[in-house]
């Protein structure tokens, strides 16, 4: 059987996790989780690469993370945007929607270029 | 760094980021058994789509790591870049004593990689040939017959030979003449060295042998007609023009024709060398003239000691062939080999070797003085450490912050000392003597500057050293107010006052040594070189082919030279020789006097002089006081009777307090004309006898002399010629040339000079040696009165108030003036006495340079030390005034 699932495009990870943590604090598997969920598992994402991508992102001061209780009462990490990554996640989303309308416009295209009926 | 890091986080992040990813698994493995899945089946699909667990922690580790050494490694160089950042303040704050630290820094800097660019160049840089410490050089009698057969005996090296005396010859280059520098070499010069023609090639063995056809400046000189040029003749003569081989260039008139060029940086055997002949040498008398140099290179394995074992056995056993040996008993014994490059440096080596040492006390005398003025701050600095101290921070920090700063400073100074030692090289360069050798390897190179940096960094080191264990001290908080306090600040101020003796002592050695040099200098100069050099002008005039002319020619030319310079505005009297004194060369003769079989009573029937072919006028213009009989005329011609003057010298030797006047002497030596008959050598009379001169050095003996009328002399390849001028010598070189274009327009006129600066060449090197250390030598002492004001006046500045209560408690100003005199004269004092013996300990290295003064003359030991007690005197003086004058109700109330 065909996996159609997508694999994701390197750094987009990134958008994802900041975009993901832009609804308040969550733990590592919330992320995951939520991502899912929203994507209907259309990533074929090792759950666990989310991981190193996190301790990255908090490296450079975009998410900061706290140990907390979970909602089954379990120790957990709880990971939440700094101002510094909240502004990240602004410029990543513009530069992502310009990308995928650019991309989008091309692949949607309907009309055969008006230059190429001279021929 | 990595356990580091551990112990810094502990244990903790393995387990958390264990617990994170465990806590992953477990929520995706509940979300899956609530989706219907079993228990152990759902754990292997968490699992599963988790990844390995194991890379993942491993991965999170990794990043941490590196973040953490950017972080710590950024805050590292923040901290510096602080540091820094503070030192530059301070140096604003205090603009006045950092400008003495640095300024001194910078002077010493400059002054010692400049002169480490010279001994590096000249001493330590290794020859420009391919493994030049295989090169020796022969020590013999440099005899054509030594080299016939070392060349063929020799298993230990090849050997190769040159003519050892710079010869000049007569270059003519599109009609104008030229003289250029020229050397004869063998066949196997080249190779031996390692360096072949950039273009062409070298000499064949044919073209060293027998039957050669030019016979360019002299008789030795057997050629061809083929020719090698210098990279530079190449370039000034034949603009770089690659077809140069196989042109002719017209040498001495002779025709030769261009066969290989050198590359650039070729200099051998001297810096000027421009053609080279082949040198032929196996024509002639074997055993006759220093003629063949030998230079050789050690076949694989074999050693330096085999070389001279092998030389040392050859050589002696010469003897059997050479047929005078029977009358030179010491033949053979000084025959050595010796490294080339030892050879080249030669004498110049003990010069630099003392230049260097004294470099290292100027340097050394730098550190302590700003290692005093530091420490004698570092007290004062006390409480803005313990300050810092007292909100955190620690000692490595306070140390760090103090060597930060100090290195700071010294790698500013030694910015600016390099740029300084680069405008300062070439005025140095200049200003060395002329025969020193390898001045083309002076340069600011690479390593110089690793020199200079060096220095920098080890005097910022060595000078920060005590002030920054002195801040890890306050650190520890030893400093702080109290009975400790004042413990640790009376050893500094030992150490400053040791320390600032200390300088004294350096300066004392340097001082002694400058004066030794300085004393040689001025007795060298004092030294009467046996004629008048004022207002005297010499030049060479050389026309081409003039060895080969007849003696009428040479006559005829000299006569119409000596006519119009006689007529000539400005010239008071004019005169030629074929050498004069102090020039370069062989001039020796072997004379036999009539009736004597023994006259040196060394079983040898001849005896040996130094031999001039002199012009009439020669000993009014060299202003040479004839002593007894007469001096040459015009009358002493080609066919008038063989007439000599001898010097007073000779005739003391031989004739005692008898006249010579009237005996007979005869010149062992075939190339005269044997006016006496085929096969008979003439006798000449002694006519006269001159007073002294000096001929090849101011320092050693006058060389005995034996003078000959021009138009009776054989000898000669050139002409010199001396001129006295009326008032002065600044047009003379014009009437030189004009005079001489209009005899002979093709001959040239060089080495046009006063005998002033002729002479001034034969002091160069001492003169150089005593002028750069008379240099240190005060600049130490400088420094050394610096250091010891710095001590004195920061003690004074910290007994302020201890003065303020014994001014109170009645002490007269006068005893408290000798309070602080007396710890000043007290460290010149000592220091001074412990220069001494070790001035005397250093000077014997000094006493091969010495003329005329002893190394351990009590006279200078004296002066100096004088000098020194006064220059302690003056620095004790003003801080000792200075304390007189504190008012002691502000005393008390000072801090």
């Amino acid at each position: 059987m065909r996996d159609d699932r997508l694999s994701i495009l390197k750094g987009a990870l990134d958008v994802l996790i900041l975009k993901s943590l832009s609804w308040g604090p969550m733990h590592g598997y919330g992320v995951s989780y939520w991502i899912r969920h929203v994507t209907e598992d259309a990533f074929t994402l090792q759950e666990g690469v989310l991981y190193p991508a996190l301790h990255r992102l908090e490296r450079k001061g975009w998410i900061m993370s706290e140990w907390g209780v979970s909602e089954n009462n379990r120790r957990a990490k709880y990971y939440e945007l700094t101002d510094a990554g909240r502004a990240q996640l602004r410029h990543e989303l513009s530069v992502w929607s310009r990308f995928a309308d650019a991309v989008s416009k091309v692949v949607s295209a309907t009309r055969k270029p008006a230059w190429l009926l001279r021929r | 760094m990595w356990r580091r890091y551990l112990t810094f986080w502990g244990r903790d992040v393995d387990r958390d980021l264990r617990d994170e990813v465990e806590f992953h698994i477990d929520a995706r493995a509940r979300e899956l058994i609530s989706q219907g899945w079993d228990g152990a089946s759902a754990d292997d699909e968490a699992r599963r789509v988790f990844g390995d667990p194991h890379a993942i922690v491993a991965e999170c580790r990794r990043i941490n790591h590196q973040f953490e050494q950017e972080r710590r490694m950024s805050a590292y160089l923040s901290e510096i870049r602080d540091d820094m950042w503070f030192a530059c303040r301070q140096f604003r704050r205090q603009p006045r004593y950092w400008a003495v630290i640095i300024l001194t820094l910078v002077v010493g800097i400059a002054a010692s990689t400049s002169l480490f660019a010279v001994v590096d160049g000249v001493l330590l840089k290794p020859l420009p040939y391919p493994r030049s410490d295989r090169l020796v050089r022969l020590q013999t009698w440099n005899l054509r017959g030594e080299y016939v057969h070392l060349r063929e005996r020799a298993k230990t090296m090849s050997v190769a030979a040159y003519y050892p005396a710079p010869r000049e010859v007569t270059v003519s280059i599109g009609g104008e003449p030229a003289r250029l520098s020229a050397s004869g070499v063998t066949d196997t010069l080249f190779d031996i060295l390692g360096v072949q023609p950039a273009l062409g090639r070298g000499f064949t063995t044919q073209e060293t042998q027998e039957g050669g056809t030019g016979v360019p400046g002299g008789e030795y000189w057997r050629t061809y007609g083929v020719v090698i040029l210098s990279s530079s003749t190449w370039r000034d003569y034949f603009a770089r023009d690659p077809r140069v081989i196989g042109q002719t260039l017209i040498v001495e008139g002779v025709p030769h024709t261009v066969v290989g060029v050198m590359p650039p940086d070729f200099h051998f055997p001297r810096r000027n060398t421009a053609l080279w002949f082949p040198h032929n040498l196996t024509k002639g008398d074997l055993w006759g003239g220093n003629v063949a140099m030998m230079i050789g290179r050690l076949k694989d394995g074999r050693t330096l000691s085999e070389a001279r074992a092998e030389l040392q056995t050859i050589i002696p056993s010469l003897r059997d062939v050479i047929p005078w040996a029977k009358f030179v008993p010491s033949y053979g014994k000084d025959a050595d080999v010796e490294p080339l490059a030892e050879a080249i440096v030669g004498g110049a080596r003990r010069v630099l070797l003392v230049l260097l040492a004294s470099i290292g006390v100027v340097v050394l005398v730098l550190c302590v003085n700003v290692a005093t003025l530091m420490l004698a701050r570092g007290v004062a600095r006390d409480r803005e450490m313990v300050t810092r101290a007292a909100l955190g921070a620690n000692r490595g920090r306070l140390t760090r912050q103090v060597l930060v700063e100090n290195l700071t400073v010294a790698l500013a100074s030694g910015a600016i000392g390099i740029l300084t030692a680069l405008a300062s090289l070439k005025a140095l360069v200049r200003f060395l003597p002329a025969d020193l050798p390898r001045i083309e390897l002076i340069h600011l190179d690479a390593r110089v500057v690793l020199f200079a940096v060096s220095v920098s960094t080890a005097t910022g080191v060595a000078f920060g050293l005590l002030p920054a264990l002195r801040a890890s001290r306050v650190g520890r908080g030893l400093l702080m107010r109290g009975a400790g306090g004042v413990v640790v600040e009376s050893r500094e101020r030992r150490i400053t006052s040791v320390l600032a003796a200390l300088e004294f002592s350096l300066a004392v050695v340097l001082a002694v040594s400058a004066v030794l040099l300085l004393r040689t200098l001025w007795n060298l100069t004092a030294v009467d070189p046996g004629f008048t050099v004022e207002r005297l002008v010499t030049a060479r005039i050389s026309p081409p082919g003039f060895a080969k002319r007849d003696i009428p020619s040479h006559h005829l030319f000299a006569q119409q030279l000596l006519d119009q310079l006689a007529a000539a505005p400005g010239v008071r009297s004019a005169a030629v020789a074929n050498a004069i004194p102090f020039d370069a060369g062989l001039f020796g003769t072997l004379f036999q006097i009539e009736g004597r079989s023994d006259p040196t009573g060394k079983g040898m029937l001849s005896a040996n002089a130094t031999y001039l072919g002199v012009s009439t006028g020669y000993f009014d213009t060299m202003d040479v006081p004839v002593l007894a009989g007469r001096a040459f005329t015009s009358l002493d011609g080609v066919n008038s009777p063989r007439v000599v003057m001898i010097s007073r010298r000779i005739a003391k030797q031989f004739w005692g307090n008898e006249s010579p006047i009237g005996a007979h002497i005869r010149f062992r030596d075939e190339r005269q004309p044997l006016v006496d008959g085929p096969g008979k050598l003439p006798w000449f009379t002694i006519v006269g006898v001159v007073d002294e001169v000096h001929f090849a050095d101011l320092t050693g003996d006058t060389s005995p002399m034996v003078y000959v009328p021009l138009d009776q002399f054989w000898d000669l390849e050139s002409l010199r010629v001396v001129v006295r001028a009326y008032d002065q010598t600044t047009s003379i070189a014009g009437t030189l040339q004009a005079v001489v274009a209009r005899i002979d327009p093709s001959a040239p006129v060089s080495d046009v000079r006063s005998y002033a600066s002729k002479l001034g060449d034969a002091v160069a090197r001492p003169r150089f040696a005593a002028y750069l250390l008379g240099g240190f030598a005060v600049i130490a002492i400088f420094l050394a009165a610096i250091g010891a004001y710095g001590v004195l006046a920061h003690a004074m500045s910290r007994r302020v108030r201890e003065i303020g209560v014994r001014l109170a408690f009645g002490a007269s100003s006068g005893h408290v003036f000798g309070l602080l005199f007396g710890h000043g004269m007290r460290l010149t004092l000592i220091g001074t006495a412990i220069g001494i013996p070790i001035a005397i300990g250093s000077t014997r290295f000094l006493s091969a340079l010495l003329f005329g003064v002893n190394a351990t003359e009590p006279a200078v030991f004296a002066a100096v030390a004088i000098v020194l007690l006064l220059v302690g005197l003056g620095v004790s003086y003003i801080p000792a005034r200075r304390a007189t004058r504190i008012d002691p109700m502000e005393a008390l109330r000072y801090e």
